[in-house]
């Protein structure tokens, strides 16, 4: 947990993640666990043979194990929460972070160059401190 | 048989080739009754796994942990050599049991010594439905759409594998003589076999082509996840903890039956607008199959599957219940006593010439409430897929049939229902019924597209390629290699 910090004592200065953390505390466990497999299949997938930004049903689900039912239901609290939008008819959707959440990239390459875990940010909601100076 | 016969002579590294978090390598009964039963497995995969698939390399998903690295990794297999696994979520020793007679206890750690039987029965015939499919979808590689498709038939069938695997665990580890014993049945029955046929009538069925294995995915293994998640319930602490980590890879079963109807839908629906077709036979003359085809497959695949789920009342089904055996779907999530005695639930039945609504005990009504609860999943599928001629403005809805459709077990049995709900007599049924499931002729036509395309990035004309390929990889990607 060293490099993390806690929620409630985020700097007032680092709004990095505000929009973003803000719209996760409102969600349940589930769709937040969702939004990080999103993140990570959009921009930090093995391969990047497609939009970059983008995630789709198949690699999502495969990446998860989530039933598809509840996919699709956790994905609508996600969109509700306005952290993605979704492109497309099924059963081709595109699924992108929202221009509002697209902080959530440069999150999540803080985590990975910290060695945080995604689900610390994403479903404990403890961020990295964000890289000043 | 050299390469068996090598497998059990050598010293196996459990860990590389037995990917395992139960401590395998440290427990000789298991080590012992493994290094038996895993040559009988492979050979039974030779003689009864896809067909002519030896040589060639797959790209699978393996499991070798069960936390968020360790279950998805990929790589290139040859499916003999794929490292089926044992897994158990990891346990939580403040675990209670949630409901029936013991409700609140500690979750037991050893089979009761009351409830062994009836537990060894309830993992056989659970464990009896994974090799079987493998066994019904034998040949369907000989005619696979695609090489994504392909794979993920693949896919399915080793982890179908690795499910045989998570029962036979069991099976070795609690039960001693009788598991082990039970454990080489599991390999010797046959999905089909007249005189050694599996369990449940349903996976003595073939799975003749690409349509059925679809159906066959979002239909009938969405009946396994329900009886998984209720076993995912139970006061038997190992079995509840190999079926959660077992529902993580039957979600993606049911994800490839999905995507795999919604393909055909899309595929068809494409066709039926660019040419303006509405006649089915005409659908058909462009080598896609028609929505009234699907239909029929539907209604097929439903109503024999909400067969499995045993008769609406059962005293098995109560007696699972009360002993803290088998819960309902969910059960933590429902806000009751958990107990149920004295409880309603609303079942339907034939009275009269009429179906009726009637109250039955709570604990005898399980099976029903599973099986509703499956329904509403299945109905909000449905909906998904409806979205697909919506978007054409092609006005075609797939539905669900009564529930009192075609049944064999049940209430229903040896009554004769419409799929909209109306009680027919036997010649109105005989007169009616081809109209609602799928004939040889709809077989026929079926079979007859079906012809195999393993050229990457190639799709046959009936159904519609994904959007993405597997593991962020592109549809063009040779997921399957024949060299």
């Amino acid at each position: 947990m060293s490099g993390l910090t806690k929620v409630g004592s985020l700097p007032a200065s680092d709004n990095s993640a505000s929009f973003v953390r803000d719209r996760l505390r409102t969600v349940s466990v589930p769709a937040r666990k969702l939004f990080a497999v999103i993140v990570r299949e959009a921009y930090h997938g093995p391969i990047h043979p497609k939009p970059k930004g983008t995630a789709s049903p198949p690699e999502i689900l495969e990446a998860c194990g989530l039933d598809v039912g509840e996919f699709y239901a956790l994905l609508n609290v996600l969109r509700g929460a306005g952290l993605i939008r979704v492109s497309n008819a099924y059963p081709f959707e595109e699924i992108q972070l929202s221009p509002e959440a697209a902080e959530a990239e440069s999150l999540a390459e803080r985590c990975t160059h910290e060695n945080i875990p995604f689900e610390d940010a994403f479903v404990k909601l403890v961020f990295p401190p964000s890289k000043r100076g | 048989m050299a390469e068996l016969t090598e497998v059990t002579q050598q010293a196996i590294d459990y860990a590389q080739r037995i990917p395992n978090n139960v401590d395998l390598a440290n427990d000789r009964t298991l080590q012992r009754a493994l290094e038996r039963w895993q040559p009988a497995f492979l050979n039974w995969w030779k003689d009864t796994g896809p067909a002519n698939s030896s040589a060639l390399q797959v790209y699978l998903r393996t499991a070798v942990s069960v936390d968020r690295d360790g279950w998805a990794n990929f790589e290139y297999v040859r499916m003999p050599e794929y490292r089926w696994g044992i897994f158990l979520t990891p346990r939580d020793e403040s675990r209670k049991i949630n409901f029936g007679d013991h409700y609140g206890q500690p979750a037991w750690q050893e089979v009761p010594g009351e409830y062994r039987s009836t537990l060894r029965r309830i993992i056989v015939t659970q464990g009896d439905t994974e090799p079987a499919s493998v066994e019904q979808q034998k040949l369907l590689g000989a005619t696979c759409p695609s090489l994504y498709d392909l794979r993920n038939l693949f896919q399915v069938n080793v982890e179908e594998g690795r499910h045989l695997w998570a029962m036979v665990y069991l099976l070795h580890r609690y039960f001693g003589r009788d598991g082990r014993e039970e454990a080489e049945a599991l390999l010797a029955r046959r999905s089909g076999d007249p005189n050694n046929p599996r369990i449940l009538t349903a996976f003595n069925e073939k799975t003749s082509n690409w349509l059925a294995f679809y159906m066959f995915t979002f239909f009938t293994d969405r009946d396994g996840k329900f009886q998984l998640a209720a076993l995912s319930e139970s006061g038997f602490d190992p079995l509840a903890r190999t079926t959660k980590f077992m529902l993580t890879e039957e979600a993606h079963h049911m994800f490839v039956g999905e995507s795999g109807v919604a393909r055909v839908m899309q595929r068809t629906c494409e066709v039926m607008r660019e040419r303006n077709l509405t006649d089915p036979s005409q659908v058909r003359a462009q080598g896609v199959i028609d929505l009234e085809t699907l239909q029929r497959f539907v209604n097929f695949h439903y109503s024999v599957t909400l067969d499995l789920f045993g008769s609406d009342i059962s005293s098995n089904g109560a007696s699972y219940y009360t002993g803290g055996l088998k819960g309902r779907y969910e059960e933590t999530k429902i806000g009751d006593d958990h107990l149920l005695v004295g409880d309603s639930y609303t079942v339907q039945e034939i009275a009269d010439g009429e179906i009726v609504n009637r109250q039955e005990s709570a604990l005898a009504a399980l099976n029903a409430r599973l099986r509703d609860d499956y329904t509403g999943e299945i109905q909000a599928g449905l909906d998904r897929w409806n979205r697909i001629p919506e978007k054409f403005g092609i006005p075609f809805r797939l539905k669900l049939p009564h529930v009192g459709f075609h049944r064999k077990i049940g209430s229903f049995a040896d009554h004769f229902v419409s799929p909209d709900g109306r009680v027919l007599s036997k010649g109105e049924w005989e007169r009616q019924s081809a109209r609602w499931l799928p004939s040889e002729d709809d077989h026929e036509f079926v079979g007859s597209l079906m012809g195999r395309v393993i050229e990457p990035g190639k799709f046959a004309n009936w159904i519609a390629p994904p959007a993405r390929g597997i593991n962020n990889l592109p549809i063009e990607f040779e997921y399957v290699r024949f060299d």
